[in-house]
Order: structure tokens, then sequence, then C-alpha cells
């Protein structure tokens, strides 16, 4: 998917600009003890970050379309990233249920796979040496517990 | 001086000190040389073995991975000619024409001298500049340290990304995430949403994690479908010989002061520090028409000054808490995790750990040196590893690290949407570092500023009863104004000159 470097950073910072006058305007997460003047409360430090994400998105939109015209291409390969990401979070949802080797091993092969190697024994083999060398670093030399499967 | 080096090299001699910088210095080379992945990616995706390793090891380990992949990345640039990294850019315009000269082994060989002595320097630097700083920051209190961050912060958003809008968004953005939590000095909940677990705020490694190496997964995916490269194989080394090694000494001493000067600034770091050295050298060389082409000169000064930046960069950190650089941040967190905090306090009630980290750091530039010269011809077949091999393994350890330090899924589905964000900010030119170092710093700024107000009856205006703080806060202001002001003046010469020309 091609998509102008343009219009992504503009939709970008749009998002961004939202997002800040959202949190800034709607959301009463922070509780201020009364009294003092503002700059000492508890909610000036994220309000004026906030101030700051909007005024810098707000001066990045405007860029964007004062260079709209330039209209510079880039790849988006949203099939690849969708791919990842839904690998990704199924080894993550994963990890906890059915432990460390099945699910790493799996998703190293699935990932290699998507990424284009397309030699299998090649994916296999290195997948299972970095879960042993992986097991051998984490567990064994700097004994960090891993899930584990039934065992 | 000479005591506590002494005392730090002490504290060295112990197998998992020696291990952490053997294994720091060879982690440190093979994930700089693999293109993509850099010092900041490589230190952050070991950090999770800090919380499992003491102090020392912990410190040693990250600053060898820091140290050695700066020297990594000029191995992707001379043997693929392509940047492994933004700071090994430069090294690319005279050290890929000599490879195509059919002697890579001659410009590797140059790029390890090099960056071992620019490495050196910058250690040295380090270690004569510290104690002097530290004690001018005795005088320090709450007015002065809000006054630098802010100082800090504003040069950070000035000097990285491709617009000062993009870098002031970074900023803001990693200062905002830095507050949600609980408030430190009164205790009550800030941006949660009644989620119980960012009450302990956005943990860091899995945020590092996702910003850094995650993002670079997803990044990756690109270049599988857009690019395919061929590495040239080493030979081996081939050491310059009496002329050529006369030719790069000055050079490499030049650049090395200059890589020190430039990595103390905050943000400005390797990249800006291997241009100016690059720029420099050519500019008081005896042959100019040489660069481009394959001079030896031109690849010696950005390898010297990239590496000399690591002990410029260090600077700030050690002695003030301010990180020169993002890979600098992330040893802040180290720092953090160990429960250490930078400044009077590390020199004084931690100063095995500091100079042993000192000492460490000139023997991993030794190391590096050995590993630099025999290691040729693995590091560039290293250089050469399909990503799809790679990336699955660098989410896989990404995820891991950042499982294992609270066995928590909160955290994983951190690292996910930090993934997501430093991809979205490496296509639209947002400077992660910019974020981290502010995300970072937040801490340290908010927490100054709010004590200064305290402890003072003069309200606001307590940052300009100091002279050290209105100087940095103007400095701060200048920094941020003049961008802006310049691109307005030169808007209208330009159209003023077309209006003429009409």
């Amino acid at each position: 998917m091609k998509i102008t470097r343009e219009r992504f950073t503009l939709a970008v910072s749009i998002f961004f600009f939202i997002s800040a006058c959202v949190l800034f305007f709607f959301t009463n997460t922070i509780r201020d003890i009364g009294g003092g003047p503002f700059y000492m409360a508890s909610s000036f430090m994220p309000k004026v970050t906030l101030i700051g994400v909007a005024v810098a998105a707000m001066a990045i939109a405007v860029e964007s379309v004062s260079n709209y015209k330039s209209r510079t291409e880039m790849e988006f390969p949203l099939g690849f990233i969708t791919k990842m990401l839904l690998g990704m979070i199924i080894y993550a949802f994963s990890l906890p249920h059915l432990g460390y080797i099945i699910t790493t091993f799996t998703f190293v092969v699935y990932g290699s796979w998507v990424m284009g190697e397309k030699r299998y024994v090649v994916c296999l083999l290195n997948s299972a040496l970095f879960v042993a060398v992986g097991y051998a670093i984490f567990v064994v030399s700097l004994r960090v517990s891993v899930p584990a499967f039934w065992w | 001086m000479l005591e506590n080096l002494l005392i730090g090299a002490l504290s060295l001699v112990s197998l998992d000190a020696l291990i952490a910088i053997v294994v720091g210095v060879a982690i440190g080379i093979a994930i700089g040389a693999l293109p993509g992945l850099g010092p900041a990616p490589a230190v952050a995706l070991l950090l999770p073995l800090s919380y499992y390793l003491p102090p020392t090891p912990a410190l040693v380990l990250l600053g060898s991975v820091y140290l050695a992949a700066q020297y990594g990345g000029s191995i992707t640039s001379i043997t693929l000619g392509i940047p492994g990294e933004a700071q090994s850019a430069a090294t690319i315009i005279d050290g890929y024409p000599i490879t195509k000269k059919g002697q890579p082994g001659l410009a590797l060989t140059i790029s390890i001298i090099a960056s071992t002595a620019g490495g050196l320097i910058g250690i040295i630097m380090l270690i004569l500049l510290s104690e002097p700083l530290v004690v001018f920051a005795l005088s320090f209190g709450p007015t002065q340290y809000f006054a630098l961050g802010v100082f800090g912060l504003s040069i950070v958003s000035s000097l990285t990304g491709g617009s000062l809008s993009r870098g002031l968004l970074a900023t803001a953005l990693g200062l905002f995430i830095a507050t949600i939590g609980i408030d430190p000095l009164v205790g009550f909940p800030r941006m949660t949403f009644g989620n119980v677990n960012l009450l302990s705020g956005i943990e860091l490694v899995p945020a590092l994690l996702g910003l850094f190496a995650v993002s670079e997964v997803f990044f990756s995916a690109e270049s599988v479908i857009t690019k395919k490269v061929i590495p040239a194989v080493a030979k081996g080394i081939q050491l310059p010989d009496g002329p050529t090694f006369r030719r790069i000494l000055r050079p490499i001493i030049q650049s090395s002061g200059l890589g020190v000067l430039v990595g103390v600034i905050p943000g400005a770091g390797a990249t800006i520090a291997s241009f100016i050295a690059y720029n420099e050298t050519k500019r008081f060389s005896a042959r100019p028409e040489e660069f481009g082409n394959g001079s030896v000169e031109g690849l010696a000064a950005p390898e010297a000054a990239n590496n000399a930046s690591v002990g410029g960069a260090l600077i700030p950190l050690l002695t003030l808490g301010i990180p020169g650089s993002a890979t600098t941040a992330i040893l802040l967190g180290a720092l953090t995790i160990q429960g250490i905090r930078p400044g009077q306090d590390l020199f004084t009630s931690n100063a095995e750990i500091v100079y042993g980290l000192f000492v460490a750091l000139l023997l991993a530039n030794l190391v590096m040196l050995v590993f630099g010269l025999f290691g040729v011809k693995i590091w560039a077949r290293v250089a050469g590893v399909k990503h799809a091999l790679l990336m699955p393994i660098v989410f896989a350890l990404s995820l891991l690290g950042a499982f294992s330090i609270n066995n928590s899924w909160f955290d994983i589905q951190i690292l996910i949407v930090f993934g997501v964000i430093g991809y979205v900010f490496k296509k639209t030119e947002i400077p992660i570092a910019a974020t981290v170092i502010a995300f970072v710093l937040c801490p340290m700024i908010e927490m100054s500023f709010r004590r200064a107000l305290m402890t003072s009856d003069s309200g606001i205006l307590v940052f300009l009863s100091n002279p050290l703080s209105v100087v940095l806060l103007l400095l701060a202001v200048i920094t941020l104004v003049y961008p802006i002001l310049g691109a307005m003046l030169s808007g209208r010469r330009s159209s003023a000159k077309k209006a003429g020309s009409d």
C-alpha cells in the first residue's frame, strides 16, 4: 500500500491533537488538593505537557498541509505489518498458558516465514537454536523464571 | 582520582565483571553490525538483564555494549554501503569507496583503530572532567536542576528529528507519558483512568524495548520487500602502512576532541559529532580532493568522533543525571533500576561502581580492538544475516525481557503499543530519542520544579533569583525561538529577492 508521507503525517498529527484535547478537557482523573497556586497542583505537569503535544501536533499538521504538493510516496506494507502484529499478539497471549518453548519456537518460525524466509529447514533450525540459547541464558544462567507448559 | 581508579580496577577483579566486558563487546559489535540496530536498541535489549546482575557487572555490560555497538555500525557502512544507524552515515562517504577499490580489510582496520583511539580518548576525558563537574554540581539546588533539565530538553527538541515541531511533539509526549501514575509528592493517581496497572506508571523497560527494538521489527518488514543487499566479504585485516598511519593520526586526535565536546550536548550525539568531524577534517586536509572517493582521513575522522562521543555523553549523565543521548537515557534507566542516583552520591557512596565503570570502559576499548582486528570476517558475515531470521528473534527477546520483570501481561501490552508508536514515529520522522530522554528526565524536572516552589516564598520568581538558572532558562528560550525566527527571516529574504527580480 502506497501513501504519501505528507498525508500520513497529517493524519498522525491530527490524531495527537485530538487525543491531547480530549485528555485535557474531558478527563478528570487528576485530583488536586484545594488551595495554592495552579502551578503547584498535581495536574499542572500533565496539563502543560498536553498543551505542548497539541501545539506541536498542530504545527506539524500545518507543515504537512504546506508540503502537500511535494507528494513524497512511501511504502506502507499493511499486509506484512498486520500479519506480524497478529503473530505478536497471539504469541504474547499464549506465552503464559503454553509456555516459553512451544510459543517462542512457533513464533520465530512464523515470523521468519512472514518476513520472506522460504527455506523451512533454516527457519526451524534457527528457531530451535534461539529457543535453546535463550533458555540457557535466561533460565539456566540468570535463573529467570519463564512460563512453562505442564512441566 | 588515581586512588579511586585503583579502587574501581579492584572491583573488576571478578569473573562476573570480566565476562561482562568480553560478552558486552562481542554482543555490541554483533548487534551494531546489523542494519537497523544500533547502540540504543542493543542496550535496550540487554536492559532487562540488569535486574538480575549486581550493579558493577550490569553497568559494565551495558557500557561495553554501548561502546562496541558504536563501532559495529561502521561494519555495515563499510561492507554493505548502507548505514546501520544514523551515526554511521558519515562512514559510508569514504568507507564504502575503499571497499569498492577492493580493500574492505583496510577500511575495517582503519575503522577499528580510529574507533578504539576515539573511545579511549573519550573515556580519559570522562575521567578527567567528571570530578570537577561533580564538585561544581554540589552547589546545584532544585532551581538549577530544573533549569538544566529544561535546557537539556530544549536542545534535544531542536537538534533531533526533521523539524523543531517534531522534536517538540516527541519531547512533550515523553513528558506526558512520564506523568502517568501516582504523583510522587502528593500520592494521588494521575491519568490512570481507574486502571490498577497504571498506578506505578508506564514501566521503563517495556516502553524502551517497544520504541527501539519492536519498532525496528516492523520497519524491517519493509526492507524485506524493498531491497536486497549482498555484502562484500572481507579478506581479513590489512594493517595500514606507515605513511597511511601518519595521515590518520591527526584526524583521529582532532575528531576525538570534537566527539567529546559534541557528545556532552544533550541530543547532539554521535551522528552530529561524526559529520562535524568529517567536515572539519576535510577543511584542514592537505588532500581534500580525495574526500568522497576513499580518503583514509575521511574514514578515520567520523569513526573516532562517534566513539569519543560515548565518553562525552556519559559526562552529563554521571555527573548531573542529564542524558546526552537516547542510549545514555537508557543507561539512566539502568542506574535507576540499580537504585543508584547520578551526581555527587554516585561519586561518593558508590565510587567503586563508577570508577569500576571507567576502568571497564578503558578495557572494553582494548577488547574491542582485538575483536575488531581478528573477527573482521565474522562481523562482515554477521552484517549480512537476513532480517527474516533475525527480527522474530529480536521480538522474542524483547517480549521475554519485558515479561521477566514483573511477569505481567500488561507490560507486554505496553511493549506492543510502544512498538507501534515507535514505528509511526519512524515513518513520520518524529525523533524517538527525544521522547525517551524526556520520559527519563521528567521525574527529575517535575520534582525539582515543585521542590523549588515549596522551599521558596517568591513563588514562580524563584527561578529568576539564581544567575545560573536565569542563564540556562534564557538559553532554552533562545534554542527554541532561534530556528523559528531564522525560518521567518529567510522566508522574508527570499520573498524580497523574488519581488526584486520581478
